[in-house]
Parts: C-alpha cells; sequence; structure tokens
C-alpha cells in the first residue's frame, strides 16, 4: 500500500497525460479542471460488498418496475401509493414518453447510486441517478495506471478487478440492440465527461458519435461514416440529457440531437440508453417513495436504508421541519449536482424567515433530510494523511440480468469543512476496492 | 346557433434564401372529428413532394407527420384543406379520459403561475360571492370574462417564447398569451384545461384558444373573443400548452434566412 501512495503524483501525472479532466461551467465560462486522483482507495470488505449488492440491485428492479408502470398503467398511482401531483408536476416526468415501451422493456440500463457511511457503519442510500450518470470511467483507468504504476499492491491484496466494466457495459448495449451497431452519443468535446465518452467508446468498441453524425430515413436510424456510407444503430448510448435529445419531439433549438430519434424510438427500433423519462424515478421527490415502491413492486422491505427524509407536502411533515428546520438539510428537488443543498443551521435569522415563506408558499419544490454525519476517509496532502468527507457512486447495470459493478466511484470533498462532493463543485476521486476474500 | 359547413384551407409556406439540406420536419396540422366537429375532404400537402412522410400520434391525440429532405431544397409548405361540418348546439369537444386528465391538471412549462397570476386568482374567487356554487365550466366562463376585461389584444408585445406570467405581467398579448394565463388560473382552481391550435371563420392566421374539462366532457373557450367555442371554429391539435401545439417543428443545415408566408381561409359553404 505505501508503494501505491508513493505514486500518487505519478498517477495524477498520467491521469493528466491521458487526458482524464472534469469540464465545468461557471458564469457561462467553460473551464477545463484535471480530476483529483487520492490514491488511498476505499476499501469494502466482501461481505460488506454481498450486502450493498443485495440492496443495489433490489433497488434499481424496483426503480425499472417503477418507470415502466408509470409510463403505462400506473397503478402505483391509481393504488394510493404515490400522490398523482408528484407524477405530473415533476419535471422529470415526459409525457412524450407515455405508452413507449424500451426494447426488452428496460428503463435504466445505467443507474449510478450514491451512498454514503455513516460513523455507525450504516449506509444509506443519497440520491438515484437514472439519466446520464457520469463516473465509471475515472476508477476504471485510475486501477488500470496504478496497477501500472504499482503492481505489487495489487498482488498483496485481493481486490475484484474492476477493469470488466466496459464489456458490462458491451453486454447491455448488446441485449438491447434492435439491429445494428452500437453507438455512443455525446454532445462533444465541450461536456462536462467527454473523456468518459471518449473511453466507453473505444472501450467497448462503440462508434463515437455526435447528433449530427445520425439522422432519421423511414423508421430506422443510421450513422454516417467518413467515407459517406450509412449503417443502421441499434443501440444509441447517449450522454446527453432528454431536452437535447430530439428537437422534433422535446426543445426544437437543440442542435445536438436527433430530428426524429424519437419516432424511431417509439417504434421499436432503436434501443435508447438509458431510456427518455427516467428523470420522474431520479426526482428528489420520488426518492422519499423509493422504500415503498419495493415493497409495492417486489413485495419485499428495502434492504438499504433512505436518509430520513421529510416531504413539507404532507402536513405532519412540514410540521416536524418547521419544529426541527436547524437540524435538516433542505433541498430543491429540481436542482442536481450539490446545488440546490442547503443546510438550516446555516441561514442568518432574516433568511431564515424568507426560506420558510417559500417552503410554505411552495412545498412539494423541496425535501428535508436529517443530517448524516458520515465517515471520513483519508486523503493525502502532501506527506500527511488528512480525514475527509466522501461519498460512493456505485454503479449497476440492466441487461439481461441486473449487475452491481464490484468497484465505484468514491468523490470526496476536498475542503475539510464540506460536506458536498460533487466533481462539479470542484471534489476529487478515490478508486473503490471490493475485496474478493 | 344554426349549424354550419365551414370550407377551410391552411397554406403555410417557409421561402430560404438559399438551398438548405438535412431538413427535418415534425407537423401537427390534421383537424380530427370532435363531437362538435367532423370532418371531411381532408387533403394534406407537405412539400416539395421528395420529403419523405412518416406519420404517428403524439400522446395528446394529435397526428404527426415527420421527415427529412437530405437533399437541397429552396422552400417547404403545408397545406391543409377540407370541410368542417360544425354542430351549432353541441358544444362538447370530447368525452374525458380519465387516463389522459393528469396531463392537464397541473402547471406545464409555458403555465406556471407566479405572484403575479396567483395574486389574480385569488382576486377573482374573492370577488365573485358565487364562485364556489359554479360547475367548473362556468368557472372557466367567469374567468374568461375577467380576463377578457383586464387583458389586452397587443401584438408585438410577446413572441412564442413568453410564458403566462411574463405576459401577464406586461398585460398585453395574442391569442397564445390569453389561453397561457386561462390554463394557468383554470389548473389553479383545480380545473383540468388545455390548450388548442385551430382555425376561426375568415381570413388571417391561425388562432389558440383552451378547453376544460367540465361534468365529463371538455368545452372550448376562446379567451381572446370571450366567447364560447362553436360552429365557427376548427380545432386542429391540442396539449398542455404551445409548446404540445406547435404546427411546424423543423431544424435543417443551411446558412439561409427564412420568409414564412402563412394564410388561413375558413368560409361558410351556404
Amino acid at each position: 500500500m505505501e508503494q501505491l501512495y508513493k505514486q500518487s503524483e505519478v498517477v495524477n501525472d498520467l491521469l493528466a497525460r491521458y487526458g482524464v479532466k472534469f469540464g465545468i461551467y461557471k458564469n457561462g465560462n467553460f473551464k477545463e479542471q484535471l480530476f483529483p486522483f487520492d490514491a488511498i482507495p476505499r476499501v469494502i470488505t466482501k461481505e460488506e460488498f454481498n450486502y450493498l449488492e443485495r440492496g443495489l440491485s433490489q433497488r434499481v428492479r424496483a426503480l425499472n418496475c417503477f418507470l415502466k408502470d408509470i409510463y403505462a398503467e400506473k397503478k402505483i398511482v391509481k393504488d394510493g401509493v404515490l400522490p398523482e401531483e408528484f407524477l405530473y408536476a415533476s419535471s422529470g416526468y415526459l409525457a412524450e414518453c407515455e405508452s413507449i415501451m424500451p426494447p426488452k422493456g428496460i428503463y435504466s440500463h445505467i443507474s449510478g447510486i450514491d451512498l454514503v457511511q455513516s460513523k455507525d457503519g450504516t449506509w444509506y442510500v443519497l440520491e438515484d441517478n437514472l439519466r446520464v450518470p457520469s463516473g465509471a470511467s475515472y476508477p476504471m483507468i485510475a486501477r488500470e495506471l496504478c496497477r501500472r504504476s504499482s503492481p505489487g499492491t495489487f498482488m498483496e491484496n485481493k481486490v475484484c478487478d474492476n477493469r470488466n466494466y466496459a464489456s458490462l457495459l458491451k453486454q447491455v448495449m448488446d441485449y438491447s440492440n434492435t439491429g445494428g451497431i452500437n453507438v455512443i452519443m455525446t454532445p462533444g468535446r465541450y461536456n462536462a465527461a467527454y473523456f468518459e465518452h471518449s473511453y466507453l467508446a473505444e472501450k467497448t468498441g462503440s462508434v463515437l458519435v455526435c447528433g449530427s453524425d445520425l439522422f432519421v430515413e423511414g423508421d430506422h436510424l443510421y450513422y454516417r461514416d467518413y467515407t459517406g456510407k450509412k449503417i443502421q444503430v441499434g443501440a444509441v448510448y447517449r450522454r446527453i440529457s432528454d431536452e437535447y435529445l430530439d428537437p422534433m419531439t422535446f426543445k426544437e433549438e437543440s442542435v445536438i440531437g436527433v430530428p426524429n430519434i424519437m419516432k424511431v424510438y417509439k417504434k421499436g427500433n432503436v434501443a435508447l440508453i438509458n431510456a427518455p423519462g427516467n428523470g420522474i424515478a431520479d426526482d428528489k421527490g420520488i426518492y422519499y417513495f423509493v422504500p415503498k415502491m419495493i415493497q409495492y413492486y417486489l413485495g419485499e422491505e428495502s434492504v438499504l436504508n433512505n436518509a430520513s427524509t421529510y416531504l413539507p407536502f404532507y402536513q405532519k411533515d412540514m410540521e416536524y421541519v418547521l419544529e426541527n428546520f436547524d437540524k435538516l438539510v433542505i433541498k430543491d428537488v429540481a436542482e442536481a449536482g450539490g446545488y440546490g443543498v442547503v443546510f438550516g443551521s446555516s441561514f442568518t435569522k432574516e433568511k431564515k424567515e424568507d426560506f420558510i415563506e417559500l417552503l410554505k408558499r411552495e412545498p412539494r419544490r423541496f425535501i428535508a433530510q436529517e443530517v448524516i454525519d458520515f465517515i471520513d476517509i483519508d486523503i493525502m496532502e502532501g506527506d500527511q494523511q488528512v480525514p475527509r468527507k466522501a461519498d460512493l457512486r456505485a454503479f449497476v447495470l440492466t441487461g439481461e440480468d441486473t449487475y452491481v459493478w464490484k468497484s465505484g466511484l468514491t468523490r470526496f470533498s476536498r475542503n475539510p469543512d464540506s460536506f458536498i462532493v460533487n466533481s462539479s463543485q470542484g471534489g476529487g476521486f478515490k478508486d473503490t476496492w471490493v475485496l474478493s476474500q | 346557433m344554426k349549424s354550419k359547413t365551414l370550407e377551410f384551407k391552411y397554406q403555410m409556406e417557409i421561402v430560404f434564401s438559399e438551398p438548405i439540406i438535412q431538413h427535418s420536419y415534425a407537423v401537427k396540422c390534421e383537424p380530427k372529428d370532435t363531437m362538435r366537429q367532423k370532418i371531411s375532404d381532408l387533403i394534406i400537402r407537405i412539400g416539395p413532394s421528395e420529403a419523405k412522410l412518416g406519420e404517428t400520434d403524439d400522446i395528446f391525440g394529435n397526428h404527426i407527420y415527420y421527415g427529412n429532405m437530405t437533399e437541397p431544397h429552396e422552400n417547404f409548405y403545408i397545406e391543409v384543406s377540407g370541410l368542417a361540418r360544425n354542430s351549432g348546439t353541441d358544444r362538447r369537444e370530447e368525452k374525458l379520459n380519465d387516463r389522459a386528465l393528469g396531463f392537464y391538471k397541473y402547471a406545464s412549462k409555458h403555465t406556471v403561475p407566479g405572484a403575479g397570476i396567483k395574486g389574480y386568482y385569488q382576486k377573482l374567487i374573492e370577488r365573485n360571492k358565487s364562485y364556489h356554487t359554479l360547475n367548473d365550466l362556468s368557472k372557466g366562463e367567469y374567468f374568461m370574462g375577467e380576463l377578457y376585461k383586464d387583458f389586452a389584444y397587443v401584438s408585438g408585445v410577446t413572441d412564442i417564447k413568453t410564458n403566462a406570467e411574463e405576459a401577464f405581467q406586461l398585460g398585453q398579448g395574442v391569442c397564445q398569451d390569453y389561453a397561457h394565463i386561462m390554463i394557468s388560473l383554470c389548473r389553479l382552481a383545480g380545473i383540468p384545461a388545455r390548450y388548442v391550435v385551430g382555425f376561426m371563420i375568415g381570413e388571417g392566421y391561425s388562432h389558440a384558444w383552451i378547453e376544460v374539462a367540465s361534468e365529463g366532457y371538455w368545452y372550448g373557450l376562446d379567451p381572446t373573443n370571450n366567447l364560447y367555442i362553436d360552429a365557427n371554429y376548427i380545432k386542429v391539435s391540442c396539449g398542455r400548452d404551445y409548446a404540445d401545439c406547435i404546427i411546424d417543428k423543423g431544424s435543417f443545415l443551411g446558412n439561409a434566412r427564412q420568409q414564412q408566408n402563412i394564410s388561413v381561409k375558413v368560409a361558410e359553404v351556404l
């Protein structure tokens, strides 16, 4: 291990050389920065991972059932488990996806589930990301480089190989493919996760394309290659958000999408990975209902815990939130990437009153959660090991079966006083080791 | 009012200043039978003729023609013509479909009420002592009458992107803005409401109005003219708001300027 820590700088240099970068927009300007890597891995024992695996796979199976139900019969609404308003008023719900059955009935092929572990060892799910979760490529390439710079470490420690992610992803794409090639569709090199798009395309043998490389003819989708030849496309792992996917269905001004791709999809002639409309299932307001979904669709108790969550939408919860405001964290359901998250205790008296007014006016817009005092993991700062807050994004892939990747992206806050680990807010990352024995 | 047979013709042409390629489009222009209107002799032409057509339906019940023209071309047109036999007594458009009702109950992108519309709504329900005894259609009629008085028809101050609250703050706008504000008010009142695009007797452009759900049926109200939808109207499409009813969506490659000409002619066949 010591040997590996000493290689931290070497690995970071290699990551920079391979272009492992993360782009962020601040005040309208695009800035590309390195995604700082810390060589001390998060280690998950075999037993612990078995538990997480059971819980994550259960959760994703239930979320897939939910998506299938919500865009068709809506039994969960009719049976009174989910209030209708949480469905139709959610920005993640897309009426344009109603009654469309995706190939093989899969909505969330790649799910990124964010977890934290509290100081008493309990794991909590903080967020489900079912739209276009990014991040798997970072531990993939970091592992590769660590093995190269410190091979001894991996002989001494029994770590599950995580370099199978690409083959898992390829299986998922092949399974849903309706006939034709697999492509990974990127908005382009100015996207925050462009490195990941190109890396995954290379590793899965997919063609990396932009929207303008694809076109619809008749009822099928085609890719035009550099010689002008047209090739049918059967699966699109699209790394652009729903609203930009098809200017003829969603935002007309989108220039990075493929006109009428939704019509091909609706006819069952191409797989879109992940399915459009998934945003309804990872809405922060819907999060509250996930344990109920597991009960409702699978008839099982949820294996993993949700953070204790209150919906001010319910009168009883509103009272609790107002009484305990200072010890809760409040999240705006419409925001992502660590934005729109505020701690009740951080408000000045005036700001607090204003915020409570807003909360009363738009109760559905917010959720409140108990603050979880999650564990610190050491990082290297110079020669010293210092503790920092860290979370874990686990990746769950759904093709013929649901499979939990034996690794994950561990993100940490570089600021000792911050709980927010999002890379868009300047955090760093670690490899996640799952021990094989 | 007596029943009428209307002859209609919608023509839209876009002329590009230079040839364009990779032109994709999706067109919602097909009027359908409702309880109030019966369509016949329908002819839809979309061109130039090499446009490759596909057809599908959206979830709001509108028929869509779509396709793409890869070869260079300098114009694009849509022509819709036919006859509408409209009832003069039956104002019902359609029976409510419970499955689809949820779309029309909650604020959509263009109809999110802000402080202005919320305040106005409060004022309206307080002002009318018998408000709570009204059925949903009469509530809609009441909102329509008030909005008609308080909002001014002025073209050019708003555009297709203006939402309900922005238009309300301006106090002026066109049929699209009247419809969005009306929808916003109805949904605040818990009345499902939807946006309608169609034609009105006479010559001019396409028109927009709304429908409210009441007592098992959809009924049309035209807040721009403070009128119930009757035999003088032809409904073409409907949805949650403007964005669901855009007649022609298109995108193309080329550095061309566009000149769009629209003409709508609706006349009674005597």
